[in-house]
């Protein structure tokens, strides 16, 4: 029996933590913006940031549940990395853009 | 090489000759920013096309070339050089540079901003200056050169979008809303417009006049607009003036300072100083007009202007009356 | 005759069709079905393509008369609209049901009688869109559709009801389709075709699917919200009494843009299975490409912004999507680059399906660069509906559809049909495509930039378009000449191609193990896979359970149409199951919501309701147990019982899936009116009452327990079923006192509407819980101890518990959105115009008039 039907939530998480966080991200960050302009941006920096983490502990937590063949996470470390990268990107747009333009 | 390419392709795209429309002309800083990020991105763009296509042609020539058996090469090291090393040098440079140019080109209005009302409607465009009631004009929209302008604009029946290509991008006209436009033009000179949004059967004939002139002409331009119409200067116009309240036209056209008063058509009180007629479908001549206040379905067919049945004597007044509304 | 012929016999009995008429419309073999889909779906693109042609003569010089705008309108909005709906997705549909249960190696689809349901929808569906061109109704608001260009106002004729209604039929099959695939690919893989031995081509399948459950049920929204506004006058999209128009364009490209993706992802994956062929190697880096689709299908639903940049939202939120429209480029870039390095390993065959890879690589990525393009916010304020935009994505989509869809059709045509196409002709038809294609559309870039709107039906003279269009309109009749030879290329291959061998190209998976065109039954035995290339690898030895296993199915033994169910991730053996036969009543229930729709149509009430009850029946009908139906033949007694739930089980999950998108779509409605409306409930319409709604969940929560109990305590089944179809009904009475008692008429503003398709949503929902357990009370009855009923059982309980939910969740909303509103206009954010994410605010008006 494979380690993957063992621990099928290291998986998941492997899997769909790092893509729910930036669906997650970008919804919370879109709703932010309008508050963002009236008040501070602080919300929409804490948000990359809770989210960000969020992506790369579930991409560690989800390749420490894989034991064994070593190269059968690197395709699901990429997508991970791929949404956090998205994650940081639009994490830069915060910081870059006013809100209020 | 590809400078060389570069060339051909401003001497297509750019080389556009007076009055056509082009995104890669621009009259001013708006429209230049945007033209400047179409360059960086062909030029970018073109490289990785390139990369691609060399790669897929040597795939050709070695396929062609060899019979043995392939190497051991795994071919996993190109997939991450070109899949995610090459998307993600390219992606992160180019996605700032678009932060700062959108953060720039921003529609906020200022306080400064010349302000112009659009008012979208099926098939033309409602313009008014400095909330005026009066300043009222119609498929016409005049700036000032060198003063940052916002557009206010909003639609009474359904969605359009203003768009003067050299001049910036476009915005949508939407009904129970106001979107904003802020550009700033340079460069003298009439532009053509277009609604960029499907809005209906003569979607394809609304279209508009934006002219940029200096700024003492435009409040010159402004302040005429807001004027009320002159008395007709003849018999023969004033006889028109007669016709034009008796067959209909003032039920939806308004000549400020006489009777007329409608609402559901363009404000014809300068008519006569505008360039074109059915939002910037046929030049604004005698002719044109004759054959738009007969049929104006003939021009523009699905228009909501209805044929008006005048015979040529009154016809020859009303001509004479609207062509005397400077 | 030896023992395999004989089983061979046995297995064709079983499987077979009966013959003539009746065999035809009862037909639900996934091999009849899919060459249906793909032969309907290629007669819509042959239509498609001479709009096309149409509407680029009508542009071939300025000031053209060959249309009028009408007509030019017309045709603009069906030719998008055949090519996405009757096309595209379709055609994919086809080929996935045809060929994943040849790569996956079983017998058939989990659903057979769904799948040919899902067919007369898409058929009937189609033929209705297409009626209109009869009754001079033509649709004629874009395959978008905006509202309130499309609402009552502004068209008042049938066409958007032909768009509305059609389309929906035709989703309806989408939605079936993919949930069939997904049970089937996730539960009937060969033994040992664990998920990561899957076929690209079936892991893109499987991603498309998931993506069609949940993007689909958006547009579906969208729809019944329009036609609710335009027949029965419940203004969601009028901002004149509380509704907005923007609410359109967020539901339409919440799908609209996993739409595309849906078309591309089985297109790419048709490309995998192309290159890997062709060049004889297998895909480079396989997880890698695995894992970029399963990334694209995710990305996909962050995007739909990008196609509202230009309705004035904020610069920031703008970027946001752009970014997210940016990051697609690398799982593209993976994919485009593992097939590069697979030529590179392998000698390509430049045979036509190679060619129409080629092409594809060449213009997909010209494409995809033009999309970054687009993506960049302030840029797409210039090209946002022009001809720039009509390029890049005619790019996308013939490069990174079509062609795809035409290598795939060559490379499995012998497959399908036992013939095989010419070489030379199709690669003379790929010449003109790839020309003509680059022809007609590369100059329509130059048009967008200089100015050129789409969805035009003429343009001046003096403006400096017609060269462009004079070469844009050459190259389009070459590229349809192109279709044109491609098509009459498989024509005559079928009529009298030579005979095709079982492997004609040499192929790597398990679909090329058949017959050529397959035998009904598939598989005479069912395959065991060890990798990911069970062709160009030597066979696996199955363990003792397995081998027994395969050779209890590989005797029908009277058992019905027996097949093999297995785990869902490593595919090990669990379970047999015989599916339904042949029967016409899927055609009867699409007929009988054909009617419906006809009398929604033209507003005869009577013949709707006819209709609605005649689905009613149909279904029924259909879902009675099939004859001679039996889950385990005798020969399996020694064998392990099942580890897992039932694939109806799965099938429902799924289909709940979609529907709960449904409700959340509805749900989404309701609170973006709620933040951009005035007033929620506006000034004079109090909170809403409180006892009947409260007592009519309360009912069908326990309803819900009493199935529940009924699931679990076999001898008070019947008596517990009963129970739940009272306190079911109860709940439905007092939703309907409640409902006709309402103080506001759902017609006055956007909250009534709201309120009550929202109320609405959930007495639907019951109202099926009470006919499913009729369902299950019949099974109970008359054959209590049969697995079938079991199953159903299991099925009932899901069914309920989604009741409970969605009762639950629409009480809450309802209750709790108009006290937190305080009533009068409250709930509505401050709203500095343009800062409101293009959800409304503002003043519209301010001109005199």
């Amino acid at each position: 029996m494979s380690s993957v039907e063992r621990r099928p939530w290291r998986r998941i998480a492997l899997v769909g933590g790092p893509s729910s966080a930036w669906a997650a991200h970008l919804l919370v960050s879109y709703l932010l913006v309008p508050p963002a302009c009236e008040t501070t941006s602080v919300p929409l920096h804490v948000t990359t940031a809770v989210f960000a983490v969020a992506a790369l502990t579930s991409i560690v937590v989800g390749v420490r549940g894989v034991d064994g063949d070593r190269s059968r996470p690197f395709a699901a470390i990429v997508l991970g990395a791929i949404f956090v990268l998205a994650i940081l990107l639009q994490g830069a747009a915060n910081a870059m853009v006013d809100p209020c333009a | 090489m590809r400078r060389l390419a570069l060339a051909a392709a401003t001497v297509v795209l750019a080389g556009a000759c007076a009055g056509e429309p082009s995104a890669l002309d621009p009259a001013g800083g708006t429209a230049a920013r945007l033209a400047d990020l179409w360059w960086l991105m062909l030029v970018v763009g073109s490289v990785v096309w390139v990369v691609v296509i060399a790669v897929l042609l040597r795939a050709a020539v070695r396929g062609r070339d060899q019979d043995g058996e392939p190497g051991a090469w795994s071919g996993q090291p190109l997939v991450v050089a070109g899949g995610i090393v090459l998307p993600v040098v390219v992606l992160v440079p180019l996605l700032i540079v678009v932060f700062r140019v959108a953060e720039g080109l921003s529609h906020e209005p200022q306080q400064d901003d010349v302000r112009i009302q659009v008012v979208g409607e099926q098939f033309w465009w409602r313009v008014a200056y400095n909330d005026d009631a009066a300043a009222v004009s119609a498929n016409e929209v005049h700036v000032p050169v060198g003063r940052p302008v916002t557009l206010e604009l909003t639609s009474v029946d359904v969605i359009h979008s203003f768009w003067v290509p050299n001049v910036a991008g476009k915005t949508d006209l939407i009904p129970g809303e106001t979107t904003y436009l802020r550009f700033e033009v340079d460069r003298p000179g009439v532009y053509r417009g277009f609604c960029a949004e499907f809005c209906g059967i003569q979607h394809a004939g609304m279209r508009l006049v934006l002219v940029a002139q200096p700024a003492e002409e435009f409040d010159d331009h402004v302040r005429r607009v807001a004027e009320d119409a002159g008395q007709p200067d003849s018999l023969l116009a004033a006889e028109g003036q007669r016709v034009f309240n008796r067959v209909g036209c003032a039920d939806c056209h308004a000549v400020r300072g006489t009777e007329a008063a409608g609402v559901a058509g363009p404000d014809l009180t300068h008519l006569a100083s505008r360039r074109t007629i059915g939002a910037g479908v046929v030049a604004n001549t005698r002719g044109n007009l004759a054959g738009w206040v007969v049929n104006p379905q003939g021009i523009k067919p699905g228009n909501h202007m209805p044929p008006q049945p005048v015979d040529p004597e009154d016809l020859e007044a009303l001509l004479a009356y609207l062509e005397g509304l400077e | 005759m030896t023992v395999l012929e004989t089983r061979g016999d046995e297995l064709r009995e079983t499987w077979a069709s009966p013959p003539g008429l009746v065999g035809f419309v009862s037909a639900v073999n996934h091999k009849s079905i899919g060459l249906r889909f793909i032969v309907t779906a290629f007669a819509f693109l042959l239509i498609g393509g001479l709009e096309a042609m149409l509407i680029r003569t009508q542009l071939i010089r300025p000031e053209n008369g060959f249309l009028d705008a009408e007509a030019y309108n017309q045709l603009f909005t069906m030719h998008g609209t055949t090519m996405m709906f009757l096309f595209a997705v379709p055609m994919i549909e086809g080929l996935a049901m045809y060929l994943v249960p040849l790569m996956i190696g079983t017998r058939d689809l989990p659903f057979p009688r769904l799948n040919a349901f899902g067919y007369w929808c898409f058929l009937l569906g189609g033929v209705l869109l297409n009626w209109s061109f009869l009754t001079g109704s033509v649709p004629d608001g874009g395959w978008f559709a905006y509202t309130p260009l499309t609402g009552p106002e502004y068209s008042p004729t049938a066409g958007i009801d032909y768009w509305l209604l059609g389309v929906t039929f035709v989703e309806i099959a989408g939605v079936v389709g993919a949930l069939e695939l997904a049970v089937l690919i996730l539960r009937q893989r060969a033994p040992g075709m664990s998920l990561l031995r899957m076929p690209l081509f079936v892991w893109s399948i499987l991603v498309s699917s998931g993506m069609m459950l949940v993007a689909f049920p958006a547009v579906i929204t969208a729809s019944i919200l329009l036609e609710l506004e335009r027949k029965l006058g419940l203004p969601f999209y009028d901002p004149g009494a509380g509704g907005n128009p923007l609410l359109w364009q967020h539901l339409f490209w919440i799908f609209g843009h996993p739409e595309v993706y849906i078309m591309l992802l089985p297109a790419t994956g048709i490309v995998s299975a192309v290159v890997a062929v062709h060049t004889r190697r297998p895909i480079v880096a396989y997880e890698l490409v695995a894992a970029a689709l399963v990334a694209i299908g995710i990305i996909s639903f962050g995007l739909w912004v990008h196609h509202m940049f230009a309705v004035g939202i904020p610069v920031l939120a703008q970027t946001l999507f752009a970014v997210a429209s940016a990051t697609i480029a690398i799982p593209s870039g993976i994919q485009v680059f593992a097939w590069l390095a697979t030529m590179l390993q392998g000698r390509p065959r430049w045979s036509t399906p190679m060619l129409y890879v080629v092409g594809f690589v060449v213009t997909f990525v010209a494409g995809g660069i033009t999309g970054v393009m687009v993506a960049a916010a302030p840029f797409d304020w210039q090209v946002h509906d022009s001809f720039f935009v009509v390029a890049h994505f005619h790019y996308v989509l013939i490069g990174g559809v079509l062609f795809p869809i035409f290598a795939g059709l060559h490379h499995w045509f012998p497959k399908m049909v036992g013939r095989v196409p010419n070489e030379g002709a199709g690669r003379l038809s790929f010449l003109l495509v790839f020309v003509g294609f680059h022809i007609a559309f590369f100059p329509q870039h130059i048009l967008g930039l200089r100015g050129m709107p789409r969805r035009v039906y003429t343009y001046g003279e003096t403006v400096g378009w017609d060269g462009y269009n004079a070469v844009s309109t050459i190259g389009s009749y070459l590229l349809g000449l192109g279709v044109l030879v491609y098509a009459y290329n498989l024509w005559r291959a079928w009529r009298r191609g030579p005979v095709a061998p079982d492997d004609p190209w040499g192929g790597d998976g398990l679909e090329w193990s058949t017959a050529s065109p397959p035998e009904v039954y598939n598989f005479r035995e069912l395959p065991v896979v060890g990798g990911r290339a069970p062709r160009w690898e030597p066979a696996p030895v199955p363990d003792n359970r397995t081998a027994s296993t395969i050779a209890a199915l590989a005797a029908p033994d009277g058992g019905g149409r027996q097949q093999l169910r297995t785990t869902m991730v490593a595919a090990e053996p669990d379970d047999a199951f015989a599916v339904a036969g042949p029967t016409p009543w899927p055609l009867g229930t699409a007929v009988a919501i054909g009617i419906t729709l006809v009398g929604v149509l033209i507003d005869h009430a009577f013949l709707a309701a006819v209709g609605a009850i005649l689905v009613v029946a149909a279904a029924l009908r259909w879902t009675s147990p099939p004859g001679g139906w039996r889950a385990r033949p005798e020969t399996w007694a020694d064998l392990e019982p099942p580890r897992s739930r039932p694939g109806g089980w799965h099938g429902l999950l799924l289909g709940l899936v979609a529907v709960a998108c449904i409700g959340g779509s509805f749900l989404y409605a309701y609170f973006y009116l709620f933040v951009t409306a005035d007033g929620w409930p506006p000034s004079g319409v109090g909170s809403p009452g409180l006892l009947l709604a409260s007592a009519a969940v309360a009912a069908a929560v326990a309803g819900s327990v009493a199935v529940g109990v009924a699931g679990r305590r076999t001898e008070a089944r019947t008596p517990a079923l009963l129970l739940a179809g009272v306190l079911g009904m109860a709940a439905l009475a007092a939703d309907a006192l409640d409902v006709a008692d309402l103080r506001f008429s759902p017609s006055d503003h956007a909250y009534g509407a709201a309120f009550v398709t929202l109320r609405g949503f959930a007495m639907v929902v019951t109202a099926v819980g009470v006919l499913v357990l009729g369902v299950a009370l019949r099974a109970c009855l008359r054959r209590p101890g049969d697995p079938w009923t079991s199953a159903v059982m299991q099925i009932t309980r899901l069914f309920w518990l989604f009741v409970a939910a969605t009762t639950v969740v629409v009480w809450s909303v309802l209750q709790v959105t108009p006290r937190v509103s305080g009533g009068d206009g409250g709930g509505r954010p401050a709203t500095g115009s343009h800062h409101s994410l293009g959800i409304g605010g503002g003043t519209a008006g301010e001109l005199p008039r």
